[in-house]
């Protein structure tokens, strides 16, 4: 039982913070990615040629898990093999994989729907590829936003 | 480095000079022709009784025909080119005269065109033949070895039967039934391949019956060679010797159709030449003609009119008169920037066209739409990949003109992010660099690089504002300047000051001296938009109104500035990715040469996805921070381009 003792409540709590940071958005991303793969492929059954663009349009909404990765990583490199973190800076590292998590899988499903809708565009004129990225990119911002603010929650640990 | 000027040009010629007349303007490539509507044309109002416009559709339709012939057999001879196809190939150059010399010699190369086209078919119809042939010869080769012929049906008591038997057929059990149900009978297994057994069944006449139901029963099916006579080895050799002849007829043709490659050059010639026939038919619906003139309406470059005037006046019979655009005439837009504003044209031209009376934003946006890119990208190492990449296409590639002006924005973002990359020490995320920033950390400094993001974010947006004053002026609307821009720069210098305590990483000693100036300025700001504001409404307390709501531009302004937080966002995102690809690749550690190899791959492979996730991003935001910030602070848009009538070349260009 020593597992439970107090002395690891800090090092748990940032553990449960990175996995957290990284499943939420990895699903969303996984979501999005998935759902747009299949509008893609679709358009690819009736017009090959516009692989490059669908392909570009479906890449988008994967971000959001490399971000969860990058925070869940920052998190996991604050602990150290052999030395319980204090209660204080495990909540602090839990806390940070929220922004990330939360805002993370919202912001790969919605972007997700652009791409999409971005996928359609393409199949119905050749050139709107570019605003079908614009479009997409527009909604990644929240996703940033909140890589940030959880980086900076690390730093205050 | 503004809207080019333009002339509005009209041009009354005679028709048995038209062709020819068009074909010059076409070789010029400065003028537009307009579109011209008889029944609203302020030209024609009085005479459009006597005019019509041209049906050229047949004429059209025809090109379309001969040119996609000629498109077929140039695709066709593609295939001598020896090499495989270049991605940019360049255009070859031919003089006017070689150009329009092609009029005569154009049922010359229609001509060869069908030559080129009669042989493809051929040479398909000898392809068909054989396939057919191969196909039979495929059908015999089961029976090579039997020495019977194969339209031989039996003796006067014997029948012979040809067939085939299922591979699950037994063939020792079919031959014990045989001997012992059917007398007289004799079966030989010929061959066998993966499908069936090929056998031959010899059956004196009474028994056949007997026979062919015993078979059956183990799926044997009779196979018949209809015309077919002699040994099936006979008609292989046959079949052999006209597949031969088949290919040497077809190397033959191939031969003829290579020999023509040597016209290449010529034939591309001509198919450009087509392409500008039909554009010049497709023009003359556009202008209208009587019995014996004809009258274009369109627009030339002011720099040039005088000379396109004299030009046509001394090689035709024709009346030409320019003028300056009236007041409320719209003309095409036509940009002329240095490279700096030119690499950034195509990104206004996705916003729209600055309208024609309005000032090109492109050489004052440039900077900044370059700057913030690198900014947000913010890693020297891409942006020294980027910088030689661009490089790379501008001295290898043979780009068009628009190519080449997206080359040189890559470029200038390179170089761009190759000076953040300096100011930061961010060079591919690596720690040595990242302790050396000849500026700062954004990592380390993340407030005061956000206190500097949202600076550049107001002076950008201080220069939008003026750009709305230069336009006032550009209107001769001098004393507008003074509500619509200076107003506003008191109001949000003002807003600006009172903000201030609250800025990160500014550490004031006093900032009371601040705020009590902001207040000051921000009511004196406030009272003059008011009262000017909404000078458009009508009654007074209508244009009270609008100016109290103009006021709600101040929260406008706020979350326009926070918008450039996103300088900060993007570069911090970049450098924090690539510092962690960095530590990834290095985990294992670098002490053994498979180490360092996987390390590599890491290393390239993260790299590759960092640069390509960011620079996408920087670029899209770096946009957005022109469209909605900047455009929206002045730019007015809605010009149409300028499209002069030119050929339109695939594969020459014309030298004028």
């Amino acid at each position: 039982m020593e597992f439970f003792s107090e002395q690891l409540v800090g090092t748990v709590l940032a553990v449960i913070g990175a996995a957290f940071a990284f499943i939420i958005p990895g699903i969303g991303s996984s979501k999005a990615v998935g759902a747009a793969g299949q509008s893609a492929a679709g358009v690819l059954s009736e017009d090959p040629t516009k692989f490059v663009s669908v392909m570009v349009l479906e890449a988008l909404p994967s971000t959001q898990a490399i971000y969860g990765f990058v925070i869940a990583f920052l998190i996991v490199g604050k602990i150290v093999v052999g030395e319980a973190l204090d209660f204080g800076s495990g909540l602090i590292l839990f806390l940070a994989g929220l922004p990330m998590g939360i805002v993370g899988y919202v912001s790969a499903l919605w972007q997700g729907r652009v791409s999409i809708s971005g996928i359609n565009m393409v199949a119905k004129q050749g050139g709107g590829m570019i605003q079908g990225v614009i479009l997409a990119l527009m909604v990644e911002m929240f996703a940033i936003l909140a890589l940030i603010v959880s980086f900076q929650i690390i730093g205050k640990a | 480095m503004a809207v080019v000027e333009m002339h509005k040009l009209t041009l009354v010629g005679l028709n048995a000079e038209k062709g020819r007349l068009l074909e010059r303007l076409m070789a010029m490539g400065v003028v537009q022709v307009n579109d011209l509507d008889l029944a609203s044309s302020d030209v024609l109002t009085k005479w459009s009784h006597l005019v019509t416009k041209e049906d050229s559709a047949s004429v059209v339709e025809e090109l379309d025909i001969e040119i996609e012939q000629a498109k077929q057999a140039l695709d066709r001879l593609a295939r001598y080119n020896g090499d495989k196809k270049p991605m940019f190939f360049p255009k070859r150059t031919v003089s006017e005269d070689e150009f329009s010399g092609m009029a005569q010699e154009r049922p010359q190369y229609r001509h060869m065109v069908t030559e080129i086209l009669r042989l493809g078919r051929e040479q398909q119809e000898l392809q068909n033949q054989k396939n057919k042939i191969l196909k039979l010869i495929s059908t015999l080769e089961p029976w090579q070895q039997l020495d019977v012929r194969l339209d031989f049906k039996g003796t006067r008591y014997a029948k012979v039967t040809l067939g085939v038997l299922p591979l699950i057929a037994n063939m020792p059990r079919i031959n014990e039934e045989m001997a012992e149900h059917v007398p007289a009978s004799h079966l030989v297994q010929v061959s066998s391949d993966r499908y069936q057994h090929y056998v031959m069944l010899i059956c004196h006449n009474q028994y056949l019956a007997e026979a062919e139901a015993l078979l059956r029963k183990h799926g044997f099916a009779p196979v018949s060679f209809g015309e077919l006579t002699g040994t099936a080895a006979g008609n292989i050799l046959r079949a052999n010797q006209e597949v031969a002849a088949l290919d040497k007829a077809y190397q033959e043709k191939e031969a003829q159709i290579a020999a023509y490659s040597a016209n290449k050059t010529k034939l591309e010639l001509y198919y450009d030449y087509l392409g500008g026939q039909r554009e010049k038919s497709l023009i003359l619906t556009n202008l209208a003609a009587s019995e014996s003139v004809f009258l274009i309406d369109g627009w030339v470059p002011k720099v040039l009119s005088d000379d396109v005037e004299r030009k046509l006046t001394q090689e035709f019979t024709c009346i030409v008169e320019t003028r300056e655009p009236t007041d409320g005439e719209e003309f095409p837009v036509l940009l002329e920037n240095n490279s700096l504003g030119a690499s950034v044209e195509g990104i206004t031209a996705m916003y729209g066209l600055p309208n024609c009376r309005e000032f090109d934003p492109n050489v004052v946006m440039a900077p900044f739409f370059i700057g913030f890119f690198g900014l947000m990208l913010g890693d020297g190492g891409y942006g020294l990949i980027m910088a030689l990449g661009a490089l790379f296409a501008m001295k290898r590639l043979s780009l068009d003109d628009n190519q080449k002006k997206y080359a040189k924005l890559i470029l200038y973002c390179g170089i761009s992010t190759m000076f953040w990359g300096l100011m930061f020490g961010s060079w591919f995320g690596l720690a040595y660099f990242a302790e050396r920033p000849l500026w700062l950390n954004p990592v380390k400094d993340t407030n005061t690089l956000l206190t500097w993001s949202l600076l550049f974010g107001v002076v950008h947006m201080f220069v939008g504002i003026a750009m709305r004053g230069v336009n006032h002026i550009r209107r001769g609307k001098y004393i507008d300047v003074l509500w619509d821009v200076v107003a506003w720069y008191v109001l949000f210098t003002g807003f600006i000051l009172i903000l201030l305590p609250w800025v990160p990483a500014l550490n004031l000693a006093d900032p009371s001296v601040y705020t009590d100036v902001g207040k000051k300025m921000l009511l004196i700001g406030a009272v003059v938009l008011i009262l000017t504001q909404g000078r458009a409404s009508k009654g007074i307390i209508g244009k009270l109104l609008s100016g109290i709501g103009s006021l709600y531009d101040l929260i406008g302004f706020l979350s326009d500035v926070l918008s450039y937080s996103r300088l900060l966002a993007l570069g911090l995102a970049t450098s924090v990715i690539g510092s962690i690809v960095n530590e990834i690749a290095a985990l294992g550690g670098l002490n053994s040469i498979i180490k360092i190899l996987v390390f590599c791959v890491i290393f390239i492979i993260g790299h590759s996805i960092n640069f390509g996730i960011n620079a996408l991003g920087s670029f899209v935001h770096s946009i957005r921070l022109q469209y909605i910030e900047f455009f929206g602070k002045f730019y007015q848009g809605g010009g149409k381009p300028f499209q002069p009538l030119k050929y339109k070349t695939r594969y020459v260009n014309l030298k004028d």
